[in-house]
């Protein structure tokens, strides 16, 4: 359907192309350097361990007074293991002169405090889903490094059940359930008993999940309050107030229509989400239905009434004629040139398209929040909790060396860790604008409604409900951050603190002030079915869905478009999907 | 000599020169937008707001591009390939055309190598058996994954054998009774008469090694190793993925300032604007005129 799309299409060609030779590699060339098959701990290499930093909270682990025989999720490896990997660099990475990724004091420390090395095989560019792409390639020549992190957007899974098949990764049941710290098996816990199940085939775990909050999803309307004050309006709730409010900035302001782009759904910004989710339809997602089988979101009859109301608003003239040549980055003009005062965005817009905005015009006065549905309910798509994943390769000696540095990395990004905190996050820290990725591999669990439950931590603080000593380190970060910004004299010579403390203070309140409902993905990644057909079953849906909003074909076109994409190959895509997602 | 226009003659040239302008202002007025947004403040920029002249003129985008290390050593990453390619790409396309330009009576199995040749052209590999290949020849992370997959231009060959052909049989002839060998008949009459030739494969290939990204982004293992096109082309940022946490959004923040990704661009284009002047001296015809007397 779009840019991101094509990417991910041409990479799952890849990635079919690669199965057969996969299938018949060999796991034989393992580079491990370490031979020593010893893994239990001892005691004093525990209390070591401990005490290297990590920290009080997470102690409970460390300090459980357990016999010497059982495995400690923190303690230091008896000898070095090194271990390869491959990661993707940003093209802003600023390492510290004469450092890299695998030379740092984050890795340093874990060198000394317990024993893991990483080495890097390759990296790769983090955009364009390059890294995806170079990952089925080395799949294909049966050379992946010894560790991998692996994003589930957009083909991670598909990746995961080919590694799986061909046998190329490790069976890391064991080692989870021996290994991993109570804070890391609580965190993972909280994205529910699908987030283990999705990185597991017939009982046995194959990877270690990262679980990610699922209401960043969510589509916000954004709305200038200033104008909305000039026109005497109240923020709009309905789809019915978006439409009185776009005709009265008209009026007044000249800028009646709504940011959109061609891409009209599963975009973060100016995309139609917000309109779909009213009516509760999810295009170009698998969803639940109502008879509790999985469906293709966008041929559910509910589809019929959004596409529908989009049209009127095209023919009214709320969306821009010639909105299919925009992409996200044209849309946006509008909003940067003070001419629209009206847009969907993410949470996040405060710091993307909103700076250019505020900076071109102070009194933009931008507020966020989400608009009920038709039925009086907030309704909005979600993303699946789990959002990438750590994989073994199969016959590496020390799957739970990996395990204790992913203990750390929860420990870690989860800003518990004093020494790591010091290095990346507080004042003036070594590595605060280093973009490299430091942690030798990396998980990290939050609870999937991390920002509803961050919003109300950083407001009860802000409240004065609160102290800020007692409070979480990544609500601290945030608070200081909303803090500093009311003390600044001037609000906008610091764009970068204006985004930070308005991120929560505007974004998260508008996510919160309507209690949302949210319909998560039932599947995610593609079938060999899908890699054959949808690309055309994908063009005739987005050729349908414009032709509706243009106006050049009536809303029943709709009817003949889900029989035709059914017969194309749909109902048998449906089937497979139900197959996998069943069994 | 004067010449002398008819009325028609006018007109013509008044709607070629018409037509010739055209073409140069909308070729021009995307380049003119790019330098402008270079020189420009990012925000009036992201607002559309830049057409051909700067707003807010500032030289701090190029600063900032000579302190970047990441850029300078993809531009000597690209040079490299260039050079490299330039040398082996000419040699090996001269030498492949001058025999297959030859008679099918001097070459008897010149069809057999003239369909290997063509047939390489018609069913060319695809991503994967490329990268097997490479992987197993050990070329992966080197230099030589970008120039030696690519290093001989089927279309070259025929561009090039075809202007030997058309070179006059006389002239190698009389070469051959004053006792001249195949390499010496290559070198000193085919070459040299061919170099308008020559300087368009050249160009060719210089223009098609310094623009190439794809295989930078397949080959290369090291972010350091990525040619500069590569490397731009992870900074045309698009926020139609789907981003998860707010720190992506910052990483990418930091990248897509409209400004700077301007700047770089512009700075890509200097070398091959470069070229091209420089080239022009050997698109002259007639070089052959009254050579062979007939």
């Amino acid at each position: 359907m779009n840019k991101k799309m094509k990417a991910a299409a041409s990479a799952s060609l890849i990635a079919a192309l690669l199965l057969t030779s996969a299938a018949c590699g060999n796991n034989a060339d393992n580079n491990n350097t370490s031979t020593d098959n010893n893994a239990s701990a001892n005691n004093q290499d525990k209390e070591q361990a401990a005490n290297g930093g990590t920290g009080d909270k997470n102690g409970t682990a460390a300090n459980a007074a357990a016999p010497a025989e059982k495995p400690d999720p923190f303690s230091k490896m008896t000898e070095m293991v090194e271990f390869t990997t491959g990661i993707s660099l940003s093209a802003d990475a600023k390492p510290p002169a004469g450092e890299s990724f695998e030379n740092n004091d984050v890795e340093k420390w874990f060198e000394q405090n317990l024993n893991v090395k990483p080495k890097m095989a390759w990296s790769t560019s983090d955009q364009n889903f390059a890294f995806e792409q170079k990952v089925s390639l080395l799949i294909a020549a049966n050379n992946i490094p010894d560790v991998l992190s692996i994003s589930v957007d957009p083909n991670g899974l598909s990746i995961l059940k080919k590694l799986i098949k061909a046998d190329m990764i490790e069976d890391l049941t064991q080692v989870y359930a021996d290994y991993a710290s109570q804070n890391l098996k609580d965190s993972i816990a909280l994205g529910g008993p699908d987030a283990l199940k999705s990185v597991s085939s017939d009982g046995k775990l194959y990877a270690i999940p990262s679980i990610a909050d699922v209401e960043t999803a969510i589509p916000v309307v954004w709305t200038r309050k200033d104008w909305l004050d000039q026109v005497g309006l109240p923020e709009p709730q309905t789809l019915e107030d978006v439409e009185t409010d776009l005709k009265a900035f008209k009026d007044k302001f000249g800028a009646g229509s709504l940011p959109s782009q061609q891409n009209i759904y599963g975009a973060d910004t100016a995309s139609f989400d917000f309109v779909f989710g009213a009516y509760n339809s999810y295009p170009g997602q698998w969803i639940r239905t109502a008879d509790g089988s999985v469906g293709y979101g966008s041929v559910q009859p509910e589809m019929k009434g959004a596409l529908e109301r989009l049209a009127k608003w095209y023919k009214e003239g709320l969306i821009a004629k010639d909105f299919i040549m925009n992409d996200s980055n044209k849309a946006v003009e509008a909003i940067a040139k003070g001419k629209a005062g009206l847009f969907e965005g993410a949470w996040w817009a405060t710091w993307y398209p909103l700076p250019d905005s505020v900076k071109n015009d102070h009194n933009a006065n931008w507020q966020a929040t989400v608009l009920k549905g038709v039925d009086g309910i907030a309704h909005a798509k979600g993303y699946g909790a789990v959002r990438s994943f750590v994989v073994v390769k199969k016959g590496f000696k020390h799957p739970e060396a990996i395990m204790k540095m992913l203990n750390f990395a929860q420990e870690a990004n989860t800003k518990k860790l004093d020494w790591y905190n010091k290095l990346t996050i507080d004042d003036g820290a070594k590595y605060l604008n280093a973009k490299m990725p430091l942690l030798p591999v990396s998980v990290s669990a939050k609870d999937p409604h991390e920002i509803t439950v961050r919003y109300k931590a950083i407001m009860d603080v802000n409240d004065g409900k609160a102290t800020m000593d007692a409070a979480d380190p990544e609500t601290k970060v945030q608070a200081a951050a909303i803090q500093n910004y009311q003390k600044a004299a001037d609000k906008f010579a610091d764009m970068g603190l204006w985004s930070l403390a308005n991120q929560f203070y505007v974004g998260a309140a508008g996510l919160v002030k309507n209690p949302v409902q949210q319909t998560l993905p039932a599947f995610i990644g593609s079938t060999d079915l899908m890699q054959k057909k949808k690309a055309s079953m994908d063009d005739l849906e987005k050729k349908t869905f414009l032709e509706i909003i243009t106006g050049k074909k009536p809303i029943d076109a709709f009817d003949a478009f889900v029989q035709q994409w059914n017969g194309m190959g749909g109902a048998d895509i449906t089937k497979e999907v139900n197959d996998i997602v069943g069994g | 000599m004067s010449i002398r226009l008819t009325k028609g003659d006018m007109i013509a040239n008044t709607i070629i020169y018409t037509i010739l302008t055209l073409l140069v202002v909308v070729t021009l007025v995307p380049l003119l937008n790019i330098l402008a947004i270079s020189l420009s403040d990012s925000a009036k920029a992201t607002a559309g707001l830049v057409t051909i002249y700067p707003l807010g003129l500032s030289w701090s985008t190029y600063t900032t591009i000579f302190k970047d290390h990441a850029i300078l050593t993809a531009a000597g990453v690209s040079c490299q390939r260039v050079v490299l390619a330039l040398v082996i790409d000419m040699v090996l396309v001269v030498l492949a055309a001058y025999p297959l330009s030859r008679s099918k009576k001097a070459f008897r199995s010149r069809g057999i190598y003239m369909w290997i040749v063509i047939g390489t052209m018609l069913f060319g590999p695809s991503t994967v058996p490329m990268f097997f290949t490479v992987k197993d020849m050990h070329m992966l992370g080197t230099i030589w994954a970008l120039v030696i997959p690519g290093a001989v231009g089927q279309f070259h060959i025929i561009l090039m054998l075809n202007y030997f052909r058309n070179i006059p049989s006389e002239l190698e002839e009389s070469a051959s009774i004053d006792g001249a060998g195949p390499w010496r008949r290559l070198l000193q009459i085919y070459v040299p008469l061919s170099m308008p030739i020559m300087a368009t494969i050249a160009l060719f290939v210089v223009v098609g090694n310094w623009n190439a990204y794809y295989d930078g982004l397949i080959y290369s293992m090291k972010t350091s190793d990525f040619p500069l096109q590569t490397y731009i082309q992870q900074l045309v940022v698009n926020y139609d993925t789907t981003i998860r946490d707010v720190d992506q959004v910052r990483d990418l923040l930091a990248i897509s300032n409209r400004s700077l990704t301007a700047a770089k661009l512009v700075i890509t284009m200097i070398p091959i604007l470069l070229v091209y002047p420089f080239m022009q001296k050997y698109f002259i015809s007639g070089i052959m005129l009254g050579s062979v007397k007939e």
